[in-house]
């Protein structure tokens, strides 16, 4: 299934997702990426898995980013039966961000989670053991966002 | 005075469970890596694996370095495999500028992480081999993985974190007498290769320690995206050589091993053939690589456009993953890293249970997880 | 045999001169004075003996790992090959701080190394090295160095217990569960032999070799149940899992340091050479050389042993180890069963024999 094909398919069923166009001079991947608000993000990732014309079983990252007014959470997602891959975009609030959990359709995002939950602060709802995982447990502040100061420790 | 609580068998599993730390130091936890066990006598009825103890925040790093320094960095992502490192480092930028890299500097690459996924797959036939508890298997390992040392010291001057790779080529052009040399130690390797096979793989005991052992279905490894040997151990015929292809591998003809049961001994005898199949590529590559240059034509001062790219190889241990996120300046704006490891290794908190504590050591050394790249 | 070169026969001629001086000096009691000299002097030569045989051991067990894992070992203290490292080790255990966990049982604690050494030196005094080299040849004698050798157990459990550490008290557990189960074909591999022989005394079984090594006869059999579960009652891989390294850090022994670890060491070398010797003694005929050999009878017992030695040393260094519930099975399941087939089988040889 080319991308074409695989867009018109997901915007058929969910019209509030949209191909991602980055802005003028900023170049894009080769896979498809769409964005999608994050209300969508766990009806739209359980389509994806369910439906056998999708047949994404395969998690490579999930990744946060930092836009400075804004978080991201950024899925990669791959079907090893039919070999296409797909970006996900959703835009978060930076006070608040929260999203829907896939790791009850994905074990393989478990820990992925937890690692942009560390690092942004990204609050996924339904996530069954969201802890810290790299830093400590009592680590304050998120320390990939942009805005973030290391405080000095003994060591500094 | 207090009264002894009667234990009878109704309630003495409450009163057996044992909770054990394992780790952070440890002899074969392979790093500094920590499993929360809760056993009933050795059986485990719970396990937890806590890593971050070798965080060393590459990721908000290589947000204040150049796309070079970035190179230098990837050595140290997963430090016994630091070419392929290297070559995931350099693809990123590589496709955002649209560099088109010579043939011979790709060849040359393709040589040096294949070179690596034996090395990388030789510490894991000696670390596994300690962790049954056959010590010799080691130093064999080790033995050969010098003479790949040694390679890797004739081309890039380091034995460990090589740095070789540069965005548009390699740092420097073959010596003159590597080719002969890699032929050379593929011709002493492959006997090596039975060797093993009579010392470790076909010895009883040591079946009897991995088979069935840790099995894990197909379902539940792509699920829990597992990558790489341990993946097709499952039975998964999945290699992103051959699926997802980059550089030049579409030219090499070579076999992707799987396994049939996903158990312990399938992953190892899918590693061990695959340094087999290693070497052939080697041999391809060295009878076929071409003369010319070595770099592309690269501005001095890395700048790729602003952009976005994901870029994923078969690293040694699995699917190694980058994820850039250009700005247009001389440093990444993101550079998320999905290390194999770290996927790899979030499966024992749901695996282990069941089985005994010697397992544990069995399971963890067959998922072939190095802390540098599980922590980053 | 050449008289001449018998240590035995020199040990017998000194004793017997030494009775005949006190008797010529008039000193009361001579027989007993005579007596309490010889065994004392023999006491003590059996100490250093000991002594140096676990160095010995130990450095022997560096140099063949070592060569069997491509290197040298040691090969810098003392000169030639490394001969003295393992004085240089000892006298490092010596100087090290005895480190007792705070919350540890601390008698327990003490108790255990000493537990697990005087059994493994009371072992040695039926071991016939000659035909007049022997501490006391009991009409025991087997029983003696297995009886002492099953308190080896007791003595790991309680450093296990001791340490207040749970990998520690995982290996107590483990020994104790292996050791008991291991000594039962220990036992009844040997009893084909004493079936043939008719009697416990160790030279009585050497003496029944003479016409030939029960290793070349249907005992073969039992010589092989006897290596394997010898293998496991000295807790040598493939049956080290009370130590166990990648799995329970070092077992029993985790929290030990400076001499009592080293008595612990010591110890597993010692009963390393007991079974050995034992073995050498059952299956391999003791001292007996054959005629053309005109080598003393010590000096043939000792190569024999080590010849054993050699061989648990060869499978401690190609073989994985086993899994705990494994050995298990392995020893109730295969080893017991067999081992009342070598009775079985011993006892046909014996009737066919009359």
């Amino acid at each position: 299934m080319d991308n074409l094909e695989l867009l018109s398919k997901i915007t058929g069923k969910f019209p509030e997702v949209k191909e991602f166009l980055p802005a003028a001079g900023v170049l894009k991947d080769e896979m498809l990426a769409v964005s999608a608000p994050a209300g969508v993000i766990l009806p739209l990732c359980t389509e994806l898995k369910n439906n056998k014309d999708f047949d994404f079983d395969y998690v490579m990252c999930i990744s946060g980013v930092d836009l400075k007014d804004k978080l991201q959470a950024v899925y990669h997602l791959y079907s090893l039966k039919r070999k296409h891959k797909l970006e996900i975009k959703t835009e978060l609030d930076a006070v608040k961000p929260e999203v829907d959990s896939v790791s009850s359709l994905w074990q393989g995002a478990d820990w992925h989670e937890r690692e942009a939950y560390d690092m942004f602060g990204i609050v996924f709802k339904g996530h069954p053991n969201l802890t810290r995982i790299l830093t400590a447990e009592d680590f304050e502040g998120y320390p990939l966002r942009k805005d973030y100061e290391g405080k000095p420790d003994n060591y500094d | 005075m207090k009264e002894n609580p009667i234990i009878t068998t109704d309630n003495c599993a409450e009163f057996e469970e044992m909770t054990l730390n394992m780790g952070p130091q440890h002899p074969s936890t392979h790093g500094v890596f920590h499993l929360l066990l809760k056993m009933n006598g050795e059986t485990i009825t719970y396990a937890r694996p806590d890593i971050g103890y070798l965080h060393r925040g590459m990721e908000k790093l290589a947000e204040k370095r150049t796309y070079q320094a970035n190179i230098a960095m990837s050595d140290r992502w997963d430090y016994i495999a630091a070419m392929s490192n290297n070559f995931a480092a350099v693809l990123g930028p590589e496709k955002l500028m649209k560099v088109q890299v010579p043939k011979r500097a790709e060849y040359i690459r393709v040589i040096m992480a294949e070179l690596n996924r034996i090395a990388s797959h030789l510490i894991f036939f000696g670390t596994y081999g300690i962790d049954i508890g056959a010590f010799t298997p080691f130093f064999y390992a080790f033995r050969d993985r010098e003479k790949i040392l040694d390679l890797f010291e004739s081309v890039s001057g380091a034995r460990l974190t090589f740095n070789y790779f540069r965005i548009g080529g390699v740092a420097q052009d073959l010596p003159a007498d590597f080719i002969a040399n890699t032929k050379e130690f593929i011709r002493f390797f492959r006997p090596k290769l039975k060797e093993y096979d009579t010392l470790l793989s076909q010895n009883v005991i040591f079946r009897d320690r991995t088979v069935g052992v840790g099995a894990v279905s197909a379902e539940e490894a792509v699920n829990w995206a597992w990558s790489g040997p341990n993946l097709r151990g499952s039975g998964v015929n999945f290699d992103i050589r051959k699926d997802d292809t980059y550089s030049v591998y579409s030219e090499f003809d070579f076999a992707v091993p799987t396994g049939a049961n996903g158990d312990c001994w399938d992953r190892y005898m899918v590693r061990m053939k695959e340094m087999y199949e290693s070497t052939v590529i080697i041999e391809q590559a060295l009878a076929k690589i071409p003369e010319g240059e070595i770099m592309a034509k690269v501005p001095r001062v890395i700048k790729p456009p602003a952009g976005e790219i994901y870029i994923r190889i078969e690293a040694p241990k699995g699917d190694l993953g980058v994820y850039l996120i250009s700005d247009g300046s001389v440093n990444p704006y993101r550079m998320k890293v999905r290390g194999p490891s770290f996927v790899n290794v979030a499966i024992l908190q749901k695996i282990l249970k069941g089985w005994k504590i010697a397992d544990v050591v069995a399971v963890l050394g067959s998922l072939d997880i190095v802390l540098g790249e599980v922590d980053r | 045999m050449n008289a001449m070169y018998d240590l035995g026969d020199l040990w017998l001629f000194l004793t017997g001169k030494l009775g005949e001086l006190l008797a010529w000096l008039g000193v009361p009691f001579a027989g007993v004075v005579a007596f309490v000299i010889e065994k004392s002097v023999y006491a003590g030569a059996l100490l250093v003996f000991i002594s140096l045989t676990a160095l010995w051991m130990i450095w022997m067990e560096r140099k063949v790992s070592a060569h069997m894992q491509l290197r040298y070992g040691p090969m810098w203290t003392g000169g030639w090959h490394g001969w003295s490292q393992t004085i240089a080790d000892m006298i490092k255990l010596l100087l090290k701080e005895d480190v007792i966990p705070e919350k540890a049982d601390r008698w327990v604690h003490r108790l255990a190394p000493i537990v697990i050494f005087v059994p493994s030196l009371i072992g040695f005094l039926v071991i016939p090295f000659e035909k007049n080299l022997i501490g006391a040849d009991l009409d025991v004698g087997i029983l003696l160095i297995f009886g002492f050798s099953s308190i080896a157990v007791l003595s790991i459990f309680m450093g296990g217990w001791s340490s207040n550490n749970k990998y520690s008290l995982m290996g107590g557990l483990r020994s104790a569960a292996q050791m008991v189960s291991y000594e039962i074909p220990l036992v009844l591999s040997v009893l084909g032999v004493i079936m043939t022989v008719g009697s416990l005394k160790m030279s009585e079984i050497v003496n029944a070799q003479a016409g030939g090594w029960f290793l070349f006869s249907p005992h073969l059999f039992g010589f092989i149940l006897y290596i394997v579960a010898g293998t496991a009652e000295v807790n040598r891989t493939p049956f080290d899992i009370p130590e166990a390294e990648s799995e329970l850090v070092s077992g029993y022994n985790t929290e030990y340091s400076g001499l009592k670890y080293g008595f612990f060491m010591l110890s597993e070398f010692t009963n390393t050479f007991i079974i050995s010797a034992v073995a050498a003694t059952f299956f391999m005929g003791g001292w007996l050389a054959p005629k053309w050999l005109p080598l003393p009878g010590i000096v043939v017992f000792l190569l024999k042993t080590y010849l054993i030695v050699y061989l648990l040393m060869w499978f401690r260094w190609t073989f994985p180890r086993l899994r705990v519930d494994r050995l298990m099975d392995f020893g109730w399941k295969v080893l017991l069963p067999l081992s009342f087939l070598n009775i079985f089988i011993a006892g046909i040889w014996v009737l066919l024999k009359k």
